[in-house]
């Protein structure tokens, strides 16, 4: 067979697999606001761009702007290289609908991965490269300086992209990321200049060394077709090859005093670990951790009460609150089997609250050692904690009437985090769920007392776990009232 | 057992299924064959109130099903693959609706028991999600599922599809010596003609989401079936499709 099949053809596959992602036909409302949201972030890039040369100029005006700006580019890329890490697309997923198709192998794996450049991100940081050189050559500055620098710096960002090509997006990964970001940050903070290093060569190119680029186009093809090599072996390897699973969480025993619930609980805890996304829930709770050590210990926040309630919050609340946004859309797949059981809602609401209010038990013994930071910071711990036992665990389990989304709990993270499905009204009731208390906290503070508030909150939190019966029982009924929609939308077997 | 009155389901503005009266005696194995986009599973949803009515309603044992959830102490169905929980394997997953259905453990010993031919040694004590088992398996442990707690009312859909053929045979073998054993009522679809009149009583022909034909089952039901079909291609071949 003859085959046509060129790059233009691909990416118009790609195309329409974008515009039929039924995430695509969502309200208009969600649609109008994530190309609000997509608009806000690429003027702000533009933004970044722009900024440097009139602050170097306004501030300290002998400096060169070119020169100013090397000093702190390094900290650009580092980012861009951990977010690039984390948002890589798996190859031999997305590569086996074309398979059958008769092209080349290795030419449909050319086209995915220079197709791959055509990103949201990859755009957005071109976007503030060019963005710099524009503002500099509208400003008098010499064009055929500043092309060598802008060219070393976009072949570092491809480079980048090849390199994450390596990594299969995972929560591992994911976490991983994070984890550096967090780190850099506080280096950034407690030890200033120590990766200046890393911005050298680009100092180096912008004082004439032009023959560097020339270094930088070789390592970028050099580092493109090893990459394209090994990617094209493994992507043999990977197809041939099925991972058998080991069998985790199979004991158990100590559920069965909870009766019914008990029952539900331990199948939770299998779907959480033994499914890959629910397994994401783990690594976000240790990234919390991590991420209010930072708050409260990284000296960027000093007495930002904001911030602190927030990680408060979130700290101890973290597992209920990405657990509880999907229940009960975690068991979609097998909703039917559930609402054709002899089972109540009340008692599977029980069993599911009960889980989440373990978790903000655990969390909050693993934030004792947060003492050191303070007693004030651990008080605010405790408040919150009991806030989401009592507060937040019913928001969830509300909000997740209105989260009628399926959600395949074990595909991959790469499969699940695209642009595609991204939900709206997610997004809304997490930030709700957020901005409430913490817009309490600090509306309430001035009238209170910094310790009238804290028992304020911890007291609200008591009144709700005492109120468990009534508010269960309603949300029950609520759940039979959706019943019929929740099948009816679970059983679409796209998330859309 | 079952009783249907003016029941009519309509998706958009086509009739997915309309039926004026239907009635399912207890004890009774009750077939229900039909081409693609007959409404079986139409019918299947409304009776598990998986979907509400446009019109009318379903009664089980007098209990209008959409009102109470009482006939769900004696009902069990596997539909398709969202019966089954995927991620435990097929010994868990039995266990579960042991303990939901409030089922001993030696009862749910020996309904296996029933089931161990069945299962070709390749379900239960293998260390295997339900997700990693093959089609055929993962139906089986679906069809064994529904046995659990020895219940009332029993919805089979398609339990042939996916199934190889000494499966076949060894399943119509079980179907007909637990019916036997037990006063269970059962309600079966399949397109395969041949398997659903070896294990009902009676059948029940939908077409365009009514009820076509029903007929007690014996020896020349099969053929009537085929029959039926037979026309239908014809009269499709001469509308010009």
């Amino acid at each position: 067979m003859a085959t046509s099949f060129g790059f233009r053809d691909y990416l118009r596959l790609r195309w329409l697999s974008f515009v039929r992602a039924p995430r695509f036909h969502a309200k208009l409302v969600a649609r109008i606001f994530f190309g609000f949201i997509f608009l806000l972030i690429a003027l702000e890039f533009i933004g970044f761009g722009i900024f440097p040369y009139y602050f170097v100029r306004e501030t300290f005006p002998p400096e060169d702007p070119l020169v100013a700006l090397n000093r702190y580019v390094y900290i650009y890329l580092v980012i861009a290289f951990i977010i690039m890490l984390m948002m890589n697309v798996s190859v031999s997923g997305a590569l086996k609908p074309f398979l059958l198709l008769p092209v080349r192998r290795r030419k449909i794996l050319r086209y995915f991965l220079i197709g791959s450049w055509l990103n949201v991100l990859l755009f957005l940081i071109s976007l503030w490269i060019w963005t710099v050189v524009i503002t500099f050559v509208l400003n008098g500055y010499d064009f055929w300086k500043i092309l060598p620098w802008a060219i070393a710096l976009q072949l570092t960002v491809m480079i980048f992209s090849v390199v994450s090509w390596f990594t299969e997006r995972s929560g591992v990964i994911y976490f991983i990321g994070m984890s550096l970001f967090i780190l850099l940050m506080f280096l950034i903070k407690r030890y200033p200049g120590w990766l200046r290093p890393l911005g050298k060569p680009y100092e180096a190119i912008a004082e004439g060394q032009i023959w560097l680029v020339a270094v930088f186009l070789l390592i970028f093809f050099g580092i493109y077709f090893l990459t394209e090599n090994y990617l094209y072996r493994r992507f043999y390897a990977q197809l041939s090859t099925k991972k058998r699973e080991k069998i985790r969480a199979t004991g158990l025993r100590w559920t069965e005093r909870f009766g019914i619930s008990g029952a539900f609980i331990q199948n939770d805890i299998r779907l959480i670990l033994r499914n890959k996304r629910p397994r994401m829930l783990i690594f976000q709770a240790a990234f919390m951790i991590l991420y209010a050590v930072f708050i409260f210990g990284s000296g960027w926040y000093e007495n930002q009460y904001f911030m602190y309630v927030f990680a408060a919050i979130f700290l101890t609340g973290v597992f209920l609150i990405n657990y509880g946004s999907f229940i009960p859309a975690w068991e979609s797949e097998h909703f039917n089997l559930l609402v054709s059981q002899s089972i109540d809602f009340r008692k599977y609401l029980e069993a599911k609250w009960l889980l989440m209010n373990f978790s903000v038990l655990v969390l909050t013994v693993l934030s004792v050692p947060f003492l050191f930071f303070g007693e004030d910071i651990f008080y605010l711990i405790l408040a919150f904690a009991l806030f989401n036992a009592g507060v937040g665990s019913y928001w969830v389990l509300w909000s997740g009437i209105f989260n009628k989304m399926p959600v395949k709990i074990n595909a991959s993270m790469q499969e699940f985090r695209s642009a595609q499905n991204t939900n709206f009204k997610l997004i809304m009731w997490g930030l709700l769920r957020v901005l409430v208390p913490i817009l309490l906290y600090v509306g309430l503070k001035k009238m209170l007392g910094t310790g009238g508030i804290l028992w304020a909150i911890a007291g609200i939190g008591v009144m709700g776990i005492l109120l468990k019966n009534p508010i269960l029982n309603a949300l029950a009924s609520l759940y039979n009232r959706h019943k019929y929609a929740f099948v009816e939308s679970f059983s679409k077997s796209e998330e859309s | 057992m079952i009783e249907i009155q003016k029941l009519s389901k309509v998706y958009g503005r086509e009739f997915s299924l309309q039926i004026e009266k239907l009635h399912i005696s207890e004890g009774e194995s009750f077939g229900l064959v039909g081409n693609n986009g007959a409404g079986k599973t139409t019918l299947f949803s409304l009776i598990l109130d998986l979907i509400p009515p446009t019109a009318g309603e379903v009664q089980i044992r007098r209990i209008p099903v959409h009102q109470s959830e009482e006939w769900k102490k004696f009902t069990t169905a596997y539909l398709d693959e969202s019966f089954l929980i995927q991620y435990l394997t097929p010994d868990e997953y039995f266990d579960f609706l042991a303990k939901l259905r409030g089922v001993s453990k030696a009862q749910l010993n020996r309904t296996l028991e029933y089931f161990k031919p069945f299962f070709k040694g390749e379900i239960t004590g293998k260390r295997k999600y339900i997700r990693d088992l093959s089609k055929g398996n993962q139906k089986k442990t679906g069809i064994a599922g529904v046995f659990i707690g020895r219940p009332d009312l029993i919805l089979l859909d398609e339990p042939f599809a996916n199934l190889d053929p000494s499966s076949q045979i060894l399943l119509k073998r079980l179907l007909n010596q637990w019916r036997a054993d037990n006063p269970t009522t059962f309600l079966i679809s399949s397109h395969n003609l041949e398997h659903i009149t070896e294990v009902t009583d009676r059948i029940v022909l939908l077409h365009n989401g009514r009820v076509e034909k029903d007929l007690p089952v014996n020896e020349s039901t099969l053929k009537e079936l085929i029959d039926f079909f037979s026309q239908q291609i014809d009269h499709e071949i001469q509308d010009g499709y």
